[in-house]
């Protein structure tokens, strides 16, 4: 393993993983508090990318259930049937506090499964009691301490982490940030009130450029000349073409477009009539 | 490869307040200083060998023997064991409320180890700056700490040395000018080992931002530095930035200041002038003079452009640059390929057909004329978008 | 089962983000593959509307793979839900559809199979090009139910007489159902605190050069008209072929006077009218068309508003 040190960890978390782990807790047996799961992710190198996880099986009224190693192998070996790449990087719970069933499990998993995957397991923590009004996210590197011959503990120690997206990600979850402001709730756009969307984003941006403009002119904020570089500098990108030949291409595009629009309209012309004409005969 | 939000993984400000450390023992204090014992003994630590049941008086004596444990030969992974050990103890200790620790072990991890345990004393040392019961001042010296460790060994990926983090940190931190300026320093000299100059320079001018009037008088060597590896840098034409900064500015009357003048505001002339004037002083600071001579003269053309527009002949040119006319032509391409001017050269009529000029000085003025451009977009795409969006409704 | 029989009608499908996140993730892994991915929805009915909370990925089943292996691998994965708690009916599937090009006939099969067991069922397209582009696409449809009985009966009941009587045309075949996202509020608590850097938001999609798209769009379409085109041909081949008949046996009848009742018994045999051609490849070729117009209009529109916008920038220059 080329990484000696958990400082030279990067770890990545996507979101799809903490958005399982809250609706799994939602769906948690009654008489339990927290539930407890194991990561599954991809190791390059340096970079450790937490991609899914599983849920544990919850533990009935009358007792725990005993973790069963055999059925977690027949999970795993499902899962890596369509995911062929990924591998176990740690486990999770959540809560406020990592608790000894955690522990337990997370030094199961250290011993059992194959450290060659990935050097330092990673305990993920989430908040989903919401203290303080937010819901925390902690990543932790495991650890034993002790002295050779005598095991003295464990210890979890907190790793920075980053939320990661693939492009598709991060427009579901754009999508999904901009419904919390409307309720919640929301259909899926067409490609038109894409365009729209995007163009009120647009506005927005502009609008926070322009108040900072207007906040230098004012006084209010210390000029930096460097922002205002880069400001010029993105302006100036936009790419000036003349009018005459800026017109020409509006207009060629238009015409395909049309051109298009067209043949689209003939062919469920077409469509109709034959359909007409079949049911005739 | 998926995006990653912010260039470096970080913990927002929030979480870092709320991060905690977890550890869960499974012997009694008394019994886990025992064995710490029993085991720094077996290194040659002078240490007794005896537990009492208090657990400060053990944790006092185990650190006299914590400086065998770290010149020893031991392997790592037993290295981190026991030092994660000595770190729960301690932990235990500033829960009962003694404070100090913190700062003896940093001095105690400066000045013993080798290179092999260097890494695990930064894992330590990160540990700790997690608790919560640490204070700012103590995550203070332990960043400190680290950052002369990563120097010293030449660990640059283990500590934070993201300039944006590093500020967020020390204003949670509250963390004096004067303590800014010594991590700011570190954290150049750790960017300049790994041949990483521009970030090294981009952490000159936080540093430089850090000076306030009353140490003003300390900065003079930081500004220059700063200012001879701007003009150095061959792929910065535009300095006027850096007369923002107060330490420059406070150069003022130096001949290093009239110099950096010259390149932000004079041309070709004016610098030639003072190359024969000052030969030595040209000298004395490493600026190789062809250098300066092509980007005078890239700026001279800049600034004759700006004024004179689509008039710019290149007979003009040529005499504002001293240079014969070929050799104009390879300027205006490479003025061109620096961003510095857009434009077409007309080789029949002999001129400079131009597109948009960049000015050596950004000023309000400038940011104004942004503002308005900005301000005309805004209005057109709200006409447009209203248009789009009544034909969307009926479609 | 007597659930098929109430005719409950879905006016609404609606997903919970973590599944359309699970789906985004599958499409990924698959996406150097040349099979699509492919996968099964789970969840509840409530009220008129689909709910679905859960989904779980078809690996690639080879061709070695039986039937009882695809069950097998159904039913571990059923159970090992049941035990978390998770909803575990099945609700319809999924599958992505890169440039919303869909095999019509194995969506009939599917759905079919997945609507005729459980009523609420739906399938999901879903577009992963579009979506990483910044659009998320997401169409749910279903079978009416006067397809799923002409269905059921086998393929040879599309004549065009039946088709008449049943009232479909290419346009119905499939309903498509208005989707909507949910997530549920502790989602939202989680949701609201990403920072989602603005910046690194996909717009690709803005850029004016439509015409790559263009083309590829008007190529299918030509495939398809090509497709159509043979079906039409294929009627009137039909056509002909009867014509020809009703004249040989009106031809025959003249010949054959008084004794034609007694001979029709044998006649019967050889002259027997030609059959009926099946005209369900028509219909969803049709259909097929018809999709592929319908997104080339609505692609035409948005390249029609980018258009619009770059002129609102472009305006005052100079």
């Amino acid at each position: 393993m080329a990484v000696s040190s958990p400082l030279q960890l990067s770890v990545v978390i996507h979101p799809v993983v903490v958005l399982t782990i809250c609706d799994s807790y939602e769906r948690r047996n009654e008489d339990i508090e927290k539930i407890h799961g194991t990561l599954l992710g991809k190791v390059e190198k340096e970079r450790i990318e937490i991609r899914n996880c599983f849920i544990d099986d919850n533990p009935t009224a009358s007792g725990k259930k005993k973790f069963n190693l055999e059925e977690f192998q027949r999970l795993f070996d499902l899962h890596q049937r369509v995911y062929p790449n990924e591998v176990i990087v740690g486990r999770f719970s959540t809560g406020d506090q990592i608790d000894d069933t955690a522990l337990a499990m997370q030094a199961l998993f250290s011993r059992v499964i194959e450290s060659s995957y990935v050097a330092f397991p990673i305990h993920l923590l989430v908040d989903t009691n919401l203290t303080d009004s937010h819901m925390g996210i902690q990543a932790s590197v495991y650890h034993r301490y002790g002295v050779p011959g005598n095991d003295n503990g464990s210890i979890f120690t907190p790793i920075r982490y980053a939320m990661g997206y693939y492009p598709e990600e991060m427009s579901a979850s754009q999508l999904f940030q901009r419904n919390l402001a409307i309720g919640g709730i929301a259909p899926v756009h067409n490609d038109m009130q894409h365009v729209i969307a995007t163009s009120t984003k647009i506005d927005e941006l502009l609008d926070e450029v322009l108040k900072y403009v207007e906040d230098v002119t004012a006084g209010n904020t210390p000029f930096d000349s460097k922002i205002g570089r880069s400001l010029s500098d993105a302006i100036m990108a936009v790419p000036q073409i003349d009018q005459s030949v800026f017109k020409d291409m509006m207009n060629n595009s238009t015409q395909d477009l049309l051109m298009v629009t067209y043949l689209g309209s003939l062919v469920r012309t077409q469509l109709a009539l034959a359909e007409k004409l079949n049911t005739i005969l | 490869m998926p995006t990653v939000d912010g260039e470096t993984a970080s913990l927002s400000t929030r979480d870092v307040a709320n991060a905690s450390v977890t550890y869960i023992g499974s012997v009694s204090d008394s019994d886990q200083c025992l064995h710490l014992k029993i085991y720094l003994l077996s290194l040659g630590a002078n240490v007794k060998e005896e537990v009492s049941d208090d657990l400060p008086t053990d944790f006092n004596d185990i650190m006299e023997g914590i400086t065998t444990l770290l010149d020893s030969q031991v392997d790592t992974d037993e290295m981190r064991s026991a030092l994660y050990s000595l770190c729960t103890l301690l932990m235990k200790c500033m829960k009962s409320g003694l404070t100090g620790y913190i700062s003896k072990l940093c001095s105690m991890f400066e000045q013993n180890g080798k290179q092999d345990n260097a890494g695990i004393r930064l894992e330590i040392l990160q540990t700790l700056s997690f608790y919560e019961l640490t204070s700012d001042l103590e995550k203070t010296e332990i960043f400190v700490t680290s950052l002369k460790l990563a120097k010293q060994y030449k660990l640059h990926d283990r500590v934070m040395t993201d300039i944006q983090e590093v500020s967020k940190l020390l204003d949670t931190w509250k963390v004096e000018r004067d303590g800014r300026i010594i991590i700011y320093r570190l954290i150049r000299d750790i960017f300049i080992d790994s041949q990483r100059n521009d970030e090294a320079a981009v952490v000159m001018l936080e540093l430089l931002r850090s000076y306030d009037d009353h140490n003003i008088a300390s900065s003079v060597e930081d500004a220059k530095i700063c200012v001879i590896d701007a003009l150095k840098n061959p792929e910065i034409y535009l300095f006027d930035y850096l007369l923002a900064l107060k330490p420059i500015s406070n150069l003022r009357g130096e001949l290093l200041y009239d110099l950096l003048n010259i390149f932000i505001h004079e041309d070709l002339k004016s610098y030639v002038a003072f190359y024969e004037k000052s030969k030595e002083f040209m000298q004395s600071i490493g600026l190789s003079h062809e250098e300066n001579l092509r980007k005078m003269r890239l700026l001279t053309l800049t600034s004759h452009i700006a004024k004179a527009g689509d008039a710019a002949t290149f007979d003009d040119l040529a005499a504002a640059l001293a240079l014969e006319e070929d050799s104009l032509e390879q300027y205006i391409i490479d003025a061109i390929s620096c961003k510095l001017i857009s434009a077409k050269i007309d080789e029949k009529e002999k001129k400079v057909i131009v597109k948009w000029v960049k000015s050596r000085t950004f000023g309000k003025a400038e940011l104004k004329q942004i503002g308005e451009r900005l301000l005309k977009w805004k209005n057109n795409l709200h006409l447009i978008r209203k248009n789009l969006s009544t034909i969307s409704q009926t479609v | 089962m007597s659930r098929a029989e109430i005719d409950v009608p879905i006016k609404k499908v609606s997903i919970d983000g973590q599944v359309i996140l699970q789906i985004i993730r599958h499409c990924q892994s698959e996406r150097d593959s040349t099979d699509l991915a492919q996968g099964v929805l789970l969840g509840m009915l409530v009220d008129n509307c689909t709910e679905v909370t859960y989904c779980f990925p078809f690996p690639e089943f080879t061709e070695a793979d039986t039937d009882n292996d695809i069950e097998m691998y159904q039913l571990d994965m059923m159970k090992y839900l049941r035990s978390i708690n998770m909803d575990h009916m099945q609700v319809g599937w999924y599958r992505a559809s890169p440039f919303d090009l869909n095999v019509i006939k194995d969506m009939l099969d599917s759905q079919y199979t997945y609507q005729k067991q459980i009523h609420e069922s739906v399938g999901l397209l879903f577009d992963p090009i579009k979506a990483a582009q910044g659009n998320l696409s997401m169409k749910a449809y279903r079978l009416s139910s006067k397809v799923m009985e002409m269905y059921g009966q086998g393929s040879t009941e599309f004549t065009v007489n039946s088709i008449l009587a049943a009232g479909l045309s290419y346009e119905n075949i499939f309903e498509e159902i208005p989707v909507e996202i949910r997530n549920s509020s502790l989602c939202n608590v989680y949701l609201a605190q990403l920072k989602l850097n603005h910046s690194s938001a996909p717009t690709s999609y803005l850029t004016l050069g439509t015409d790559s798209h263009l083309e590829k769009s008007l190529r299918l379409l030509s495939e398809s008209l090509d497709e159509l085109h043979q079906e039409a041909g294929k009627l009137s081949v039909y056509h002909k072929t009867l014509r020809m008949h009703h004249q040989k046996q009106q031809s025959l009848l003249k010949k054959r006077g008084d004794n034609a009742k007694a001979r029709d018994d044998d006649d019967s045999k050889q002259n027997r009218p030609p059959p009926a051609p099946y005209r369900l490849d028509n219909l969803l070729v049709a259909n097929q068309t018809n999709k592929f117009c319908q997104e080339l209009n609505q692609y035409v529109s948005q390249s029609f508003s980018k258009l619009f916008l770059a002129e609102a920038l472009e305006n005052n220059e100079s």
